[in-house]
């Protein structure tokens, strides 16, 4: 997009919200965005935000945060110089691949893939990646963030909060991690996504827990998810320009509650199938959207954390992959700094163990494809090219031997000749993932959470 | 310096791709009266072996075999001269190099480096290297091994001209005959009745050793 361009769509939502506004369900966010001067209307929750409002209560939102983890090897700069990814998020089924079926997915499928993200090298934000269907509904995300509270150390994005209780449940279990709810509010140990409603409806639960959110300074990651054609219109221009009115107004409503609580532009738009009006988050329009969200987010100067993998096919494996390795590359190229979401099949309903490995792969092809080319004298390496000069070879210097160990290692396969394959079995890639998530699920030991802290979570579950 | 540590000496040279501590280790093994064929078969050898070792498990790449290998032969250059002409050893000879239409050599030269740091007498043709040639050289060396590298579609064949040539004059049970090179293959091997595919320089050495023994 031209600089113009993305003018155009910031002006054309600004029009939006000034003229027909957005209907927030909640009173909370109600309130503080009419303190801040926007015309409420309270009998049918129509917001609409005046000339100069949006931008003014933009300027608090923080342009750059760090995600924290639980150690702070997992601290993650979102400066605009990192790409990042995350698990996907609350799947309800899980994948087996011996008898092709899927079943609800339950607790132990959380633990278990907590435990592998925390292993895998290019994963850097474990989300909670099913819904626990073995649990009471009540404490299905707590308890989620809870497992994986104990079983990784990386930073932590929960999902599908629909009450401020539960949110305010999440803050205290964070708080007992980092150690104080001071603490927690200078280190971003957990971010929530909050999801708005296209077109332009701001959910009450969601948003009363957003109010929590920026209470407390945990960064939100405002995902709008305008699908064109269906709860957008049919033009790439048009379903962004929905989904930046939806996200500045998220953002306006948490600066107005707590100026410079930390939002990220985190959009996770889509097409509909044009036969059936299915939710298609595999398409070029996908890729479309998700480049322009990032160039929305740049234009505001938000942290972002728009589209990623995550295609539509309904089961793991080949089509799968292939939609998740065309998806992504284009959002690292134009600089998308946190990028969902690994591991689920079908529109990010369906776990895969194989699938979470197999886009682990396909993100560390991606994230080590786009990085900055170093020249320096080690790098151009002149005085080896005059020594080994023509004809020879740089296999035997040290300088190679040095720069080798950098090159990317897959994790899945290797050049090994075709005989080796038959000699191994002739295994699917599928099987080779799976074998990899259950390698890692034996011998990976996350750094364990102290007893006291653990037990403080159970209480806090226990307590809801 | 005692026996025990210039063997950890030459080994550690080695072990840590380090040509000139290799040259060092061999010279102190001189001076400290190490019989030169032990620092060789106890000191050197052994350590040669482990980074064979850790190649397969793929623990080490490529540059750490070649420049393992260097320094293998740094120490040797030093130790060699000095061993009793009736007590040197060798486990085989092998003649190597590409064959007759193709000039790639980096990979006949790896391989080539890591037999001869793995005790191989080695006698190099370099490439484009005539059919006849390679039949020739290995009479006249009385080697046991012939190695012959391709690494184009087009000159494969090459390979088998060398099998048939040597039926020819019915010295084919004379020598073990290695093939290798990019479009190679398992199957080419067996196919042109060759007596193994050495995949990869760490799996030519196996072989070479296989070969050396029948």
């Amino acid at each position: 997009m031209k600089e113009s361009d993305r003018k155009k769509v910031h002006e054309a939502s600004l029009d939006v919200l000034e003229t027909v506004g957005i209907r927030v369900m909640s009173k909370d966010a109600r309130a503080a965005l009419k303190d801040a001067g926007a015309e409420v209307d309270d009998s049918s929750a129509v917001v609409k935000f005046p000339e100069g409002l949006v931008d003014s209560l933009m300027r608090t939102v923080p342009s750059k945060i760090v995600l924290a983890g639980r150690t702070k090897e997992h601290d993650l700069p979102l400066d605009g110089t990192h790409h990042y990814y995350t698990t996907d998020g609350c799947g309800i089924y899980t994948w087996d691949q011996k008898t092709q079926t899927r079943n609800e997915s339950v607790l132990a499928d959380i633990t278990k893939t907590a435990i592998i993200g925390d292993g895998l090298p290019y994963l850097s934000i474990y989300e909670p990646m099913v819904v626990a269907n073995d649990v009471p509904s009540k404490i299905h995300v707590l308890s989620g963030v809870r497992e994986a509270m104990r079983n990784t150390s990386k930073h932590i994005e929960t999902e599908s909060t629909t009450t401020p209780d539960e949110a305010r449940a999440q803050v205290r279990m964070a708080a007992e991690v980092v150690g104080s709810a001071e603490e927690m509010r200078k280190r971003h140990y957990i971010s929530a996504m909050v999801c708005t409603i296209s077109p332009l409806v701001l959910d009450a639960g969601a948003t009363d827990a957003a109010m929590v959110w920026a209470d407390n300074h945990v960064p939100v990651h405002i995902t709008g998810m305008a699908s064109m054609g269906l709860s957008g219109p049919a033009t790439i221009g048009g379903a962004l320009t929905v989904n930046h009115a939806e996200t500045l107004a998220l953002a306006c409503a948490m600066q107005a509650r707590s100026p410079g609580a930390p939002a990220l532009y985190g959009s996770v738009q889509s097409s509909m199938d044009a036969r059936t009006g299915a939710y298609n988050s595999g398409s070029p329009e996908t890729i479309l959207l998700s480049i322009g969200n990032v160039e929305m987010a740049k234009h505001c100067r938000m942290p972002c954390s728009a589209g990623g993998t995550g295609g539509s096919s309904r089961i793991p494996g080949l089509r799968a992959s292939i939609e998740n390795a065309v998806l992504s590359p284009p959002l690292a190229a134009v600089g998308s700094e946190v990028m969902n979401g690994i591991g689920l099949a079908d529109g990010s309903t369906l776990l895969s163990y194989e699938q979470m490995i197999l886009d682990h792969e396909i993100v560390g092809l991606i994230l080590n494809s786009h990085r900055a080319i170093e020249i320096d004298d080690d790098s151009l390496a002149l005085d080896l090219i005059k020594k080994v000069g023509i004809g020879g070879t740089y296999l035997a210097e040290m300088h190679t031997l040095k720069n080798v160990r950098g090159f990317y290692s897959p994790m899945l396969w290797d050049m090994s000749p075709f005989e080796s394959w038959v000699a191994g079995g002739k295994k699917d890639l599928m099987d080779v993932a799976l074998e990899k998530a259950q390698k890692i699920l034996s011998d990976h030991k996350p750094e364990p959470l102290d007893a006291d802290k653990t037990k403080a979570l159970d209480e806090i579950v226990a307590g809801v | 310096m005692d026996e025990k540590n210039v063997l950890k000496m030459l080994g550690n040279a080695i072990e840590t791709y380090d040509s000139g501590a290799a040259e060092k280790a061999a010279k102190e093994a001189v001076k400290s009266k190490v019989d030169p064929l032990k620092a060789i078969e106890a000191g050197l050898a052994p350590a040669i072996e482990r980074v064979g070792d850790k190649f397969e498990k793929m623990e080490v790449y490529l540059p750490e075999l070649m420049l393992a290998a260097d320094a293998m032969k740094s120490a040797m250059t030093v130790l060699m001269p000095l061993i009793p002409k009736d007590k040197k050893v060798s486990k085989a000879t092998v003649v190597i190099g590409t064959v007759q239409g193709d000039i790639h050599e980096i990979g006949k030269n790896i391989v080539s480096n890591m037999l001869m740091a793995n005790g191989f007498d080695v006698v190099d043709l370099g490439v484009n290297v005539k059919t006849s040639a390679f039949v020739d050289e290995a009479k006249r060396t009385k080697a046991k091994i012939i190695g012959a590298s391709a690494l184009m579609s087009s000159t494969i064949g090459s390979q088998k001209d060398i099998i048939d040539y040597l039926v020819s004059l019915k010295e084919r049970k004379k020598y073990g005959l290695m093939v290798g090179g990019g479009p190679t293959t398992g199957e080419w091997a067996k196919e042109i009745g060759a007596d193994g595919w050495g995949e990869d320089a760490a799996s030519t050495v196996k072989l070479a050793n296989k070969l050396s023994k029948g």
